[in-house]
Parts: structure tokens; sequence; C-alpha cells
């Protein structure tokens, strides 16, 4: 398997699971697809990372009675 | 379109108990006190609709953050789906997985969301820089999240709201794809081709972002 059929079959792949084994045999034997690979590990992370729900601590004050608010207005 | 708000019984039908909707098919059995605060609900018992909030308020904001990427707006639209939860709780089959039906009104009510105020929410990093620093981090960190979010938000920007959908379902929530089939009423196929597409669209995006921000830094 070539670069660039490598490259493209990593964009394509799960973050849940590993490159198919083709692949991680090119990985093992290519410092610059591995490095690719990382790099794209690296971004994956970084949006893993930023949309984590850490909410603000007063996020769930009156979050109820917003709701009944909205139900009795039927705002939706 | 992913207008409907309730899971389609005829759908069901079309494809069988074993075709793209198999996840909540013939073979699933939601959990009884969830079927039970159901019937509850719908027989207007307010303690019983306070329990459900409660039970799904954390799963149902936490998808609409990961949609829009802002608290605020993501518990506008957390209200919001419990509203419409209440309203519609008649249309859901017991037979289905309810929180199935919930993502599918959560993703909509986003979407929707999404596309009455983008025009009005665009903040920039200068803004973002101003709001207080959040629980447990430093400032750094702080900055370093604020900064980060920022770019995904853009980046998340430049999919098409089916593409993110999918890709929030699938890659940040980590549903499986039948799953994720399920809530956008979409074949697996689509859903998988759709899915290729936002993550090719979204790391090339991020990369070029992350990289042209980490040159700006080693510039100043």
């Amino acid at each position: 398997m070539d670069c660039r059929k490598v490259v493209e079959k990593l964009v394509r792949h799960d973050p849940a699971g590993r490159p198919e084994e083709a692949v991680e045999r090119h990985l093992a034997r290519c410092s610059d697809c591995r490095s690719a690979y990382e790099e794209l590990r690296a971004v994956d992370a970084t949006v893993r990372e930023a949309l984590v729900f850490e909410h603000p601590p007063d996020f769930w004050e009156d979050f109820y009675q917003g709701v009944k608010s909205r139900l009795k207005a039927r705002q939706i | 379109m992913l207008k409907d708000d309730g899971l389609d019984p005829r759908k069901e039908e079309e494809n069988g108990p074993n075709g793209r909707f198999s996840k909540t098919g013939d073979g699933f059995a939601e959990d009884p006190q969830v079927l039970a605060l159901i019937r509850r609900v719908k027989e207007k018992d307010e303690a019983a609709f306070k329990e459900l909030v409660e039970r799904y308020k954390t799963q149902v904001a936490g998808l609409a953050f990961k949609m829009v990427g802002d608290y605020a707006d993501a518990k506008d639209i957390s209200q919001i789906v419990f509203v419409k939860t209440f309203y519609n709780l008649k249309r859901f089959d017991p037979k289905k997985k309810f929180s199935t039906w919930l993502f599918r009104i959560t993703v909509n009510a986003a979407i929707d969301y999404w596309r009455r105020y983008k025009k009005h929410k665009h903040e920039d990093l200068e803004e973002a820089e101003t709001r207080p620093a959040e629980a447990g981090l430093t400032p750094e960190a702080t900055y370093f999240r604020k900064d980060a979010t920022e770019r995904i938000k853009k980046a998340l920007e430049v999919l098409s709201p089916k593409q993110r959908s999918i890709f929030v379902l699938r890659d940040m929530e980590g549903l499986d794809i039948s799953e994720v089939a399920t809530i956008v009423n979409m074949p697996q196929v689509t859903v998988r081709w759709y899915l290729h597409r936002a993550r090719i669209q979204l790391r090339g995006e991020l990369a070029r972002k992350l990289k042209a921000a980490g040159a700006s830094k080693k510039k100043a």
C-alpha cells in the first residue's frame, strides 16, 4: 500500500478504532505516515477535549423552572 | 431534512425488524422504570416529568452543547427539548428506545436553533477571552480551552447540519451506526457516507486552523 492510499484511509478511519492491519504495517515502517497519523490523532483529541461537557457551576440552576415557564408559555 | 420529531412507526414496517432500525426494533426492551415514568408523565404527573428531566438532562444538554458549542445555547435547546418531549410523548412508541427518540428531538432542536440564531451569535475570540475563568482550570488552561473551542466551533460550521449531527452522534457521543441512522432517519449506508465526508472535512479544516494558530504563536 502506498503512502497516498494510507493517508486517505487514515483520514477516513473511525477514531474509536484502530487502523486496518495493512495500514498499521505501513505505519510501522514509514515515519512520514506515522507523523501524519499522530497529527490526525492530535486533531481528534483536541475536538474531544474542547467539546467535553464541563458546564459552568450555575448551569443547572433554575433549569427545571425554565422548562416549566416555557411549558406554561408553550414556548417551543 | 431532519424535520420529524417522532419516530415514524411506518418506517419500521417498511424496513422490518432486522432492517436499518434493528437496534430499536423488536429485540429492544426499554428499562421498565423509564416506561413507568413515561406512563405517569402521559397522565400529567408533574413529579414524574421532573424526574424524567432530571434523569436525562445531562445527556440532552451534553449532546446540545456538542452540536452548538455554547453553554447558554445548549441550556436553551435542552429546555426546548423537554417542552417538546412533554407535548409529543403520546407519539413515543414504548417498544423503542426512549433515549434514541429523545436524541432525535435534541438533534432537530439544535439544528433549528442553529439555523435561527447562528447569524446573530457569532462571537469572536476577544469576546471569549473576557468570560470568567472556568472552575478548576488555570487561566492558561482556560485560555487554551476557549481558544480551541472557538476554532472547533468555526470548523464545525463548515459541516452541513446533517454532517455535524452524524459526526457528533458517532464520534463524540460514541453511538453505534444503527442508532445514529435511527436518530437522523437515514439508511446506515448514507450515515457512513456523511460520516466519512464530515471526518475528512473537519480533520482537514482543523489541521489547517491549528497549524495556523501554532505558526502565529511562534511568530509572536
